[in-house]
């Protein structure tokens, strides 16, 4: 006897278990036989609620009505079954016994081309899957670059600064213009015409300080083969005067100080 | 016309399309399901149709009886239990109920023997008066959340409301008078008894 499935079977008697206890106790006492026991015993012990009331006779027409209802569904039953047996004795007698050995060939052709069909469906269920957990994951990339797209345009349409870079040389078109949102610490910089930089170098924002102390790193980034390239700063440093910006050229991931000559730069 | 199952269980005769078994079946036990309806439902004509609604299922589902899950009455009661509660839940009979609760059922239907069975109604007088007596064994507050479950049909939230109690003390309650109901039962040779009747 198991104390947890007496308990629950203990109120499954009186119809207090709640539908997920029901189905845990009846898989349980399809294999234990004592709880399967008990929970007879307590169906008994239920029962025995309504022998404990004194008996009323029903109404003695009642009985009769009830038993002539009966008799007439046992004779429906009855004429059901033998028209049905009369009927397959019929089918029996007048097809012929190839029709069900062809019957039989048919069926199982077409069970066959069922199984066949349901395999493909099944393979062509498990491919749109995958197209749609790729749709799925395409979309969330988007949604993010969306996001990130109206981060970018709402620090460009609050900004309090706006820097222009130009080149330092007269053989490049490139410039960038810096949107410089103080209150919030963030930069958007958007480059235009530069040349796209080799996989062994990065372009390179400075902050050109007005204390004269070294140049201060910003970011990297690359350009595109169009020439164009942005760059979001979330952490634009607010204590130091900054007296301009400047773009170098570094090796790959940038460098401390730069170390290239300047190709674009602007005053704050 | 006596039917060759006359003795023991009756649904695997009425199972077979025994329409006598089915007679015999309903003059053993009507008068305790029909003692049951009317006090479920406190009306005699809903007891009535549902009474006959609970032999036409025995006659139509006979075959669904399984005895090592319970007795032959206790398979009756149950469909005729959960019939009646069905219906006093669908027709909102709760009020009607309670006003008749306190009526008396007219003498003239308390006599039962019609004669037939008479060892039958005398173990069946055996089993009621122990059952009366292992029920009167037990705590007033766990026969009362026995009797809500049973003769209302109120699950064990609704007990636990309409005491004003907890509901894990309701269960608690109910689990404890099941098994002292079992073990005074079973002490008393009740169980046995009850599956020969």
């Amino acid at each position: 006897m198991h104390e947890e499935f007496d308990e629950l079977a203990a109120l499954e008697a009186m119809g207090g278990a709640n539908s997920e206890e029901s189905r845990r106790l009846a898989e349980h006492c399809a294999d234990c036989i004592p709880c399967s026991e008990a929970l007879g015993d307590y169906r008994d012990a239920a029962a025995g609620f309504a022998i404990a009331l004194s008996p009323v006779p029903p109404r003695r027409d009642a009985r009769d009505s009830l038993l002539r209802q009966i008799e007439t569904e046992a004779v429906a039953d009855s004429r059901i079954a033998e028209a049905t047996e009369d009927a397959a004795a019929a089918v029996r007698r007048t097809i012929p016994s190839w029709w069900f050995a062809a019957a039989a060939v048919f069926f199982l052709a077409l069970f066959g081309w069922s199984e066949l069909r349901l395999r493909a469906l099944t393979e062509e269920m498990r491919v749109l899957q995958t197209e749609k957990d790729a749709i799925s994951e395409e979309n969330m990339r988007l949604a993010s670059e969306a996001r990130a797209a109206h981060a970018r345009l709402d620090t460009m349409r609050s900004a309090s600064q706006l820097v222009h870079l130009a080149a330092s040389a007269d053989t490049t078109r490139a410039s960038a213009n810096v949107f410089m949102d103080g209150a919030r610490h963030r930069a958007v910089v958007v480059f235009e015409n530069l040349e796209q930089n080799d996989s062994g170098h990065s372009y390179q924002l400075w902050i050109i300080r007005g204390d004269m102390k070294p140049p201060m790193s910003v970011g990297v980034f690359d350009a595109e083969a169009d020439g164009r390239a942005e760059l979001e700063v979330s952490d634009m440093p607010v204590d130091v005067p900054i007296a301009g910006l400047a773009v170098t050229l570094e090796p790959r991931g940038g460098l401390p100080a730069p170390s290239g000559k300047v190709l674009l730069q602007g005053k704050a | 016309m006596t039917s060759p199952a006359t003795s023991g269980n009756l649904l695997p005769a009425i199972a077979a399309g025994d329409t006598v078994a089915v007679a015999d079946l309903y003059d053993r036990h009507g008068a305790t399901l029909h003692a049951l309806l009317l006090r479920i439902l406190g009306d005699r004509s809903d007891a009535q149709e549902v009474l006959q609604e609970c032999f036409l299922q025995a006659w139509r589902r006979a075959a669904d009886f399984d005895p090592s899950r319970g007795s032959e009455i206790a398979w009756l009661v149950s469909i005729a239990r959960n019939r009646a509660i069905d219906r006093l839940r669908s027709r909102n009979l709760r009020s009607v109920r309670e006003e008749e609760a306190g009526r008396e059922i007219p003498n003239e239907l308390q006599s039962v023997d019609r004669g037939e069975g008479a060892e039958r109604q005398a173990i069946l007088g055996e089993l009621r008066q122990r059952m009366r007596a292992a029920l009167d064994e037990l705590p007033e507050a766990q026969r009362t959340a026995l009797e809500l479950a049973y003769f209302q049909g109120l699950s064990q939230s609704e007990i636990a409301e309409r005491l004003g109690e907890p509901l894990g003390t309701i269960k608690t309650r109910t689990q404890l008078a099941m098994k002292k109901l079992r073990e005074s039962l079973k002490g008393l040779g009740w169980f046995d008894d009850a599956r020969r009747v």
